[in-house]
């Protein structure tokens, strides 16, 4: 892909190509900081590549997967031993089962219910144990949030009331100024009204009163 | 007379944009100026009725003037309710056409502390038309019918104080003398452009009007009024059979059990002109044809118009090409505004002067109040 790998100077090429083809570290490399950074990465590059880690680990075998496994296990189980698991399970005092006298692994497991494992024992008595109650001001506490949420719903219904209210008043009022432009604009128009000119006064007293006799 | 057959059978439909057209405020600079033209055009128009005025003082009596005597609208208001009298006057009427008829007639005023005095109108003869001419026939009639009118509504009267007072403002022009009796020419000008001025010599002793000349805002005249003679007493005077089929009542529903049919009849909408309050209210029979119209008369104060509601009259506008619309006829020039219009058997009629162009807004909205009925 061009334009990805960074421009190396004509002279620098040719300088490292000389130097990895073996021949000798020509004047350039000494002057030029680049190609000078490149030689001295080579070393400890080549080593890596070329030495120990160039080996790939072996692939232990099954058997010896299964031993470290084991040896794995066994760790865990000592360290859980002589942590607080194992000294709980120490002061427990649990009879083991007598598996001679029992007919039958049901019966054994059926005994096992039937008897408390845990009876006699502080842990047990400390799991029944009741719990201790609150003070009261938790508890008024307790009851003051409960009336906050019950008062926070009746305001909130009363609101969304409210609000329906105001939307069906302002719908009423719309639909109102609506009919009336409605109306309005089907009013009748005035009727048109022509003049004509006449060329003799009708006779009314007016007219008589002005002009007399008018035969 | 129809109004169908008024109309003639070319009549152009215009369909003319209403525009809503508001009362001219007159200003103080105008109404000043207009006062002083008018004061020249008096000086001129008037001579001969001067002429017959001086003559007139050779023969009376002159009272003497004194400034606590200037007429005043209160004082016109209240000479209908309190001063009886007896004139004869000239009274000249101006037609469509231009042409000036004047007549003589007597005037006797019987007054009952009501705004509606007793009266009567005598029609005497027409000036420089023989006795039996045709002209002469013809002004007998009118006068046999519609003399009250003349009187009512072709005369200066304070109608309402109120409204005059808010609409009108009242300047004096100094003393003069008609009919041998000493007035005080003042000069009624309103506060609206759409309205008349008038100039009234205004007796100085009972505030009759002794002399009525009515101008348009160009200065246009459109009717004389002038007493030859004035006493102030009375005769018997009996009623008239134009008077026994006219009912008067105070509103619109007071009227209506008087119709024989109420169907279209409608309280009108004048809320165009709002300076112009309801006056009279009355029923016409026709003793003829028995026809019966609600006739409703508003006024400013000084100025009035009329809408006539006549039942059971057929459309005019039905034969017209275009009648499908709804049409109001409307017939101005600068004496006369008549909208005439038809709806639910009933014919509408909204009458006034030429310049109350407001008229149009009236008609209009007592169309539609009727078309909704």
């Amino acid at each position: 892909m061009s334009g990805l790998r960074p421009r190396i100077p004509q002279s620098c090429r040719a300088a490292l190509r000389e130097l990895l083809n073996g021949g000798e570290a020509p004047s350039h490399v000494e002057s030029c900081s680049f190609c000078a950074a490149r030689v001295r990465a080579a070393g400890p590059l080549s080593r890596w590549l070329g030495g120990e880690f160039a080996r790939t680990p072996a692939m232990p075998s099954a058997d010896g997967v299964s031993a470290e496994l084991d040896s794995i296990y066994e760790r865990a189980t000592e360290r859980a031993e002589a942590g607080a698991l194992g000294r709980w399970v120490e002061s427990a005092a649990v009879e083991p089962p007598n598996v001679a006298g029992l007919p039958s692994g049901e019966d054994v497991q059926q005994a096992s219910l039937t008897r408390d494992p845990l009876a006699g024992s502080g842990l047990a008595e400390s799991l029944v144990r009741a719990p201790s109650s609150p003070p009261p001001s938790v508890w008024s506490g307790v009851r003051r949030s409960i009336l906050a949420d019950v008062q926070a719903e009746r305001a909130v219904r009363l609101r969304s009331r409210t609000n329906g209210l105001r939307m069906l008043l302002v719908g009423a009022a719309a639909s109102f100024i609506v009919g009336l432009v409605v109306i309005a604009s089907e009013s009748p128009e005035p009727p048109s009204i022509q003049f004509v000119d006449l060329d003799r006064a009708p006779d009314s007293p007016f007219a008589t009163a002005r002009y007399g006799s008018r035969q | 007379m129809d109004p169908a057959s008024e109309l003639t059978g070319s009549i152009p439909f215009v369909t003319i944009r209403l525009n809503l057209l508001r009362p001219v405020i007159v200003s103080a600079s105008i109404r000043n100026r207009l006062i002083g033209l008018l004061v020249p055009m008096l000086a001129v128009c008037a001579c001969p009725v001067d002429g017959c005025a001086q003559k007139a003082v050779a023969g009376g009596s002159i009272n003497k003037v004194t400034g606590s005597n200037l007429p005043t609208l209160a004082s016109m208001a209240q000479a209908v309710l309190s001063q009886d009298y007896t004139v004869e006057q000239l009274r000249r009427f101006r037609d469509e056409n231009g042409n000036v008829v004047t007549v003589r007639e007597r005037l006797e005023v019987d007054t009952n502390g009501t705004p509606d005095p007793k009266f009567a109108v005598t029609f005497l003869d027409v000036v420089g038309e023989p006795t039996g001419s045709p002209l002469y026939l013809e002004w007998q009639q009118a006068y046999s019918r519609f003399g009250e009118l003349f009187f009512k509504h072709a005369s200066f009267r304070v109608r309402d104080l109120v409204g005059a007072s808010a609409n009108y403002t009242l300047h004096d022009f100094g003393p003069v003398v008609r009919a041998g009796r000493v007035a005080r020419r003042m000069v009624v000008f309103p506060n609206a452009g759409d309205k008349a001025i008038w100039v009234v010599d205004v007796d100085s002793i009972t505030s009759v009007p002794l002399f009525v000349a009515e101008f348009d805002s160009q200065l246009q005249i459109f009717a004389e009024i002038e007493v030859v003679t004035f006493s102030n007493s009375v005769g018997q005077i009996p009623q008239t059979l134009t008077a026994a089929n006219i009912t008067s009542v105070p509103c619109f529903q007071a009227a209506l059990p008087l119709f024989n049919s109420t169907a279209g009849l409608i309280d009108p909408d004048t809320s165009a002109v709002a300076d112009y309050n309801l006056a009279e209210v009355e029923v016409h029979d026709d003793p003829i044809n028995g026809d019966q119209k609600l006739v409703m008369t508003y006024t400013d104060g000084i100025d009035e118009f009329m809408v006539v509601q006549a039942v059971n009259q057929p459309d005019p506008f039905s034969g017209l090409p275009g009648s499908g619309a709804n049409v109001i006829g409307r017939f101005r020039d600068p004496a006369v505004s008549a909208l005439v219009f038809w709806d639910d058997n009933v014919a509408f009629q909204v009458a006034g002067r030429g310049s109350l162009q407001r008229l149009d807004s009236v008609a209009r909205n007592i169309y539609v109040q009727a078309l909704a009925n």
